[in-house]
Parts: structure tokens; C-alpha cells; sequence
């Protein structure tokens, strides 16, 4: 198959299914646990706020952003249909590959509750976890970009590199390499958020690459 | 056949670029817009329809034209004969091209007018 059939095709799917922007957004949802847990929450704290309102302060956080990303799915979907056009997706393959990311969910949640345990548990000297985002990298890669775009590829390199942390010896000795079981879940969730953002950006770009502008005279209108 | 004489032999209607570029896009989907065939291919509205007309004329195409709100949207489908004329382009150009990486112009016979 050539790259130019590929790259119709991988343009197609992601117009189709709406990628791009909106993963960018859901990522960033994995990006608020670090950042409130070691950002913001300490910052609260050095002001003098109490726990409680801190612990309460969290959930209406979470709440405004969640409500927002819903907000910005549907504006960055609404301006991908305006700017792009319309692209449908038979209701049949939809749900197939609605179905085949929760299977593949499966496993990823399995295997990284799994790489989870073993790293607070055992402490190998390679983290686990880390390992498993890495795997959920190159899987993306081998799935989706390979071929059209190997970011996934570097992104999941350079998480397979960072998981020898600890064999370089940048972990400390309690709970998990030195951090909390909590801070350790916050920082993965990070990680993976940063993949789907990634994902999000580079899906985006290749949108706005292969998708030409139109000249400024044309406007939309029949055939 | 000839690899070279197969090649020559190839259906225009669906060779030329721009339209099999139409034809790959709207295999991977139900239907597209008309903007988002003109952004993936480049082209002006006139030459867009001018291509669009030739490939619903051959029968490969559908064009559905409707309102959303009171916007006029145009919407493109394959219909099954384009489904499987798209597919068997796309099959005999791979064959072509592993006949081209094997061809030895030693086995080729050259024929004379």
C-alpha cells in the first residue's frame, strides 16, 4: 500500500472519528492529577489552607474541568466539521471500533493495575508501569500511526527509557521508588495523559497538513 | 499481457490523481463532505465537480444534496459499483507494482509494428 493511499486513508479515519483536538483534551484530564498533586495542592498548603477545603477544592476542580473539556469536545468537533468538512463513518464500524478500544482497555487496565502492584510490591529495578505506558505507546504506533507518523514510536522509547529509573538509581526506598502508592497513580495518570495529548497534537497536525486551504474567493455552497 | 501493456491499460477514469484520491477517501467512510474532498484534494469547486460529475456519470459515486440548518451541504458516498471498482484498482496496482520489483527485461518480448 503507498504512503499516499495511507495517508488518505489514515486522514479519512481520524476526520471520521473525530481525533485530533478532542484527544488533546481528554489528555489533559490525565494531566490534572500531577498538577494539582504537586502544583497546586502543595501551593495551597504553603498559604494556609486547610486539608479539607483543599480535599474539597480538588473535586469542584475536577468537576469545572471535566464540564470544560466536554465544552471544548464539542467546539473542537463543531470546528473541525466547519473547517474540514464532514467526513461519516458507517454506524457498524463505528461501534466495532468503539468496541475494539474498550477490548484493548481491557488489558491495558489489567496489565498496568499488575505493573502497579509489582513495582510497590517487589521493587524491580526496571518500573513496571512505566513499562506497561510504554507498551500502550508502541501499541498505539503499531495500530494507528505506523507508517503515516512514528511519534508514538519516540514517545514510547522515551518512556521505555525513563522506566530504568530506578536501575540508575533515581528511586528512593519507600512505598514505591520513593514516592506514595497516591503520588506514583498521580504521576502514571500523568503519563498517560501526556500520550492521548500527544496523540491529540500530532493527529491534528496531520489534519492541518494534508487538508489544503481553500483559496480566499470560495465559499461553500452545492455542487 | 505485458506489465507495461497492463499498465498503459489502466482505468483513467479512476487513475487520474484527483479522483483517486476522491475514490481511496470515500472508501474509508460512508459518506464526505464536499469541503472536505476539496481540502483533501486541493482543488477548486468548478474542477471538484467537474470530477465529482465524470465518476457519478460512470456510476461510482452518489451525491446527496441537503440542508443543514440553512446551510446547502453536499455529501458524497461510493455506491457498490465504486466500492468494488476502487478496491480492484487498488489490487491491480499492488500486483503491478510486485510485477515491476521481479520484471527482467530479458523475459520481455519486444513487439515489433
Amino acid at each position: 500500500m503507498n504512503n499516499e493511499r495511507k495517508e488518505i486513508e489514515y486522514v479519512t479515519e481520524i476526520s471520521g472519528f473525530g481525533y485530533g483536538l478532542p484527544w488533546v483534551i481528554w489528555g489533559l484530564i490525565g494531566l490534572f492529577p500531577p498538577v494539582w498533586g504537586f502544583v497546586v495542592s502543595p501551593l495551597l498548603a504553603a498559604l494556609n489552607i486547610s486539608n479539607e477545603t483543599i480535599d474539597a477544592a480538588v473535586l469542584w476542580a475536577l468537576a469545572l474541568f471535566i464540564a470544560l473539556a466536554i465544552y471544548l469536545t464539542v467546539f473542537s468537533l463543531k470546528f473541525y466539521r466547519r473547517t474540514y468538512g464532514r467526513v461519516r463513518i458507517e454506524k457498524k464500524e463505528r461501534l466495532l471500533t468503539e468496541l475494539k478500544y474498550c477490548f484493548y482497555m481491557i488489558p491495558v487496565i489489567l496489565t498496568f493495575t499488575a505493573g502497579l502492584w509489582t513495582d510497590k510490591n517487589i521493587h524491580p529495578p526496571v518500573s513496571i508501569s512505566f513499562l506497561c505506558l510504554a507498551g500502550f505507546s508502541f501499541v498505539l504506533w503499531f495500530a494507528k500511526g505506523r507508517g503515516i507518523s512514528n511519534h508514538q514510536l519516540w514517545l514510547g522509547i522515551v518512556i521505555l527509557l525513563l522506566s530504568l529509573f530506578p536501575l540508575l538509581g533515581f528511586a528512593g526506598q519507600e512505598d514505591v521508588y520513593g514516592f506514595s502508592t497516591l503520588d506514583y497513580a498521580t504521576l502514571l495518570s500523568g503519563i498517560f495523559g501526556l500520550i492521548l495529548a500527544v496523540e491529540g497534537v500530532f493527529d491534528h497536525l496531520i489534519l492541518a497538513r494534508t487538508l489544503k486551504s481553500l483559496p480566499k474567493e470560495e465559499e461553500y455552497e452545492f455542487v | 499481457m505485458s506489465l507495461f501493456k497492463e499498465i498503459t491499460e489502466l482505468d483513467k477514469l479512476l487513475h487520474e490523481p484527483s479522483r483517486l484520491a476522491i475514490m481511496t477517501a470515500l472508501a474509508g467512510c460512508k459518506s464526505a463532505d464536499f469541503l472536505f474532498l476539496q481540502r483533501l484534494t486541493g482543488m477548486s469547486k468548478g474542477n471538484l465537480s467537474s470530477h465529482l460529475s465524470k465518476l457519478e456519470e460512470a456510476g461510482l459515486v452518489e451525491i446527496q444534496k441537503s440542508f443543514i440548518g440553512k446551510i446547502p451541504n453536499t455529501s458524497v458516498s461510493l455506491t457498490e459499483i465504486g466500492i468494488n471498482a476502487i478496491n480492484e484498482h487498488w489490487q491491480k496496482l499492488e500486483e503491478l507494482r510486485n510485477g515491476a520489483k521481479t520484471w527482467n527485461p530479458e523475459n520481455e518480448s519486444i513487439e515489433t509494428t
